[in-house]
């Protein structure tokens, strides 16, 4: 999800590259856009950094509830069962009178804990269920929709650009002009199969938040943890092209 | 707060295709314009994309505000879950103390001296590492 920062950022990124390119051949090595082009694209770059706040906050809350469902149980109930056998030594009890008082120390503490996660594991779920389905669908209709519809016209306007300077005949000219067409058209498709993976994520975990939500009463714990897994492992392949684009950024 | 980036986002799509349509019409008949007629599409082109730019925006900041309700209800039930976890920790802590001072007791009781000074280790440590944590 924090890789999300990538697409938000690039939201003024996309808008820029459309007007620098629009301003009659700019030179790529002075890349300074001018302040037209700058104000025409201003309030995108606010935008991109309250999204990528409100994706933190998205990612956040995942981890944490992750962390709460994977918590250890034995990391209670062994020490507890060892203070049970312990305490049933020192009451000079016999050996199957101890083992017994060491198992039920153990279960008691860990029925506690159990309980008390998996009734607050419950209750976070359900209350932040409508909340979650609210912002991952926000944050899927600015990426699915605004940003591809952005990067849709930067398409449009990198054909144009090209066809503009393009003089038929000339041989060395056109050869050039394949070579940086087809990489600036490979950097625009990565930037879009980037924003379809982030999408799916995002539905992937809404889907996943209402159906953990919903069944969640009838889950151990351990399974709401499992549950969880696949979903965080699968964001994490499908965010690969971001974590490309942030780099080569 | 939705309605209001939905509509914003079907006005940017009205212009996004207009100016399709303009480009698409442009590329068919490409061959047959003159470059001053190439550069009155392409300059309709740009105008139609600045104001689907302009409605983006509008639709971002709508769905920034749509959202913006839902986020301290996050914010509120990931410090719940933290603090959830925290208290599992704390009793973990406060189990392997109880232990090590069973531990202890039992040495004590049993009159087993020998064990006593490994006792007091144990709780030392288990001390120094929930302090630590």
């Amino acid at each position: 999800l924090t890789q999300g920062a990538s697409l938000f950022n690039d939201l003024q990124g996309s808008c820029l590259r459309r007007h620098t390119a629009v301003e009659r051949v700019t030179p790529a090595f002075l890349p300074e856009p001018s302040p037209a082009v700058a104000n025409a694209c201003a309030d995108f770059a606010p935008q991109g950094v309250a999204l990528v706040q409100d994706a933190n906050v998205l990612a956040a809350y995942f981890q944490a509830m992750q962390e709460l469902a994977a918590f250890d149980n034995s990391s209670v109930s062994t020490p507890a069962e060892a203070a049970g056998a312990n305490g049933a030594t020192a009451a000079d009890l016999n050996s199957s009178q101890i083992d017994s008082i060491s198992k039920l120390s153990g279960l008691v503490t860990r029925a506690f804990t159990g309980n008390y996660r998996r009734n607050h594991l419950l209750e976070y779920l359900r209350d932040a269920d409508p909340h979650v389905a609210v912002l991952t669908t926000g944050l899927e209709n600015v990426v699915g929709k605004d940003y591809q519809g952005l990067l849709t016209e930067e398409r449009r306007n990198l054909n144009i650009e090209y066809q503009r300077v393009f003089k038929p005949g000339d041989t060395a000219l056109t050869l050039l002009l394949n070579r940086a067409y087809r990489g600036d058209i490979g950097e625009l498709n990565r930037r879009q199969s980037a924003a379809v993976a982030y999408v799916q994520a995002l539905q992937q975990i809404r889907q996943a938040h209402r159906k953990l939500a919903a069944s969640a009463r009838r889950l151990e714990t351990k399974q709401v943890s499992v549950e969880l897994e696949p979903y965080t492992k699968k964001l994490q392949d499908l965010l690969w092209p971001m974590k490309q684009i942030a780099r080569d950024n | 707060m939705a309605d209001e980036a939905n509509r914003a986002r079907q006005l940017a799509n009205l212009f996004a295709t207009m100016a399709e349509d303009v480009d698409d019409y442009r590329t068919k008949h490409f061959s047959e314009l003159t470059l001053a007629q190439r550069t009155v599409f392409e300059d309709a082109i740009e105008r139609l994309d600045d104001a689907h730019d302009d409605f983006t925006s509008v639709a971002i900041d709508a769905t920034l505000n749509s959202i913006e309700k839902d986020l301290p209800q996050i914010a509120a039930i990931t410090t719940q879950a933290g603090e959830a976890l925290q208290h599992l920790k704390n009793v973990a802590a406060v189990a392997k103390i109880a232990s090590s001072l069973a531990a202890l007791a039992a040495a004590i009781t049993t009159a087993d001296y020998g064990l006593i000074p490994g006792a007091i280790e144990d709780i030392t440590t288990v001390l120094n590492t929930t302090q630590a944590s």
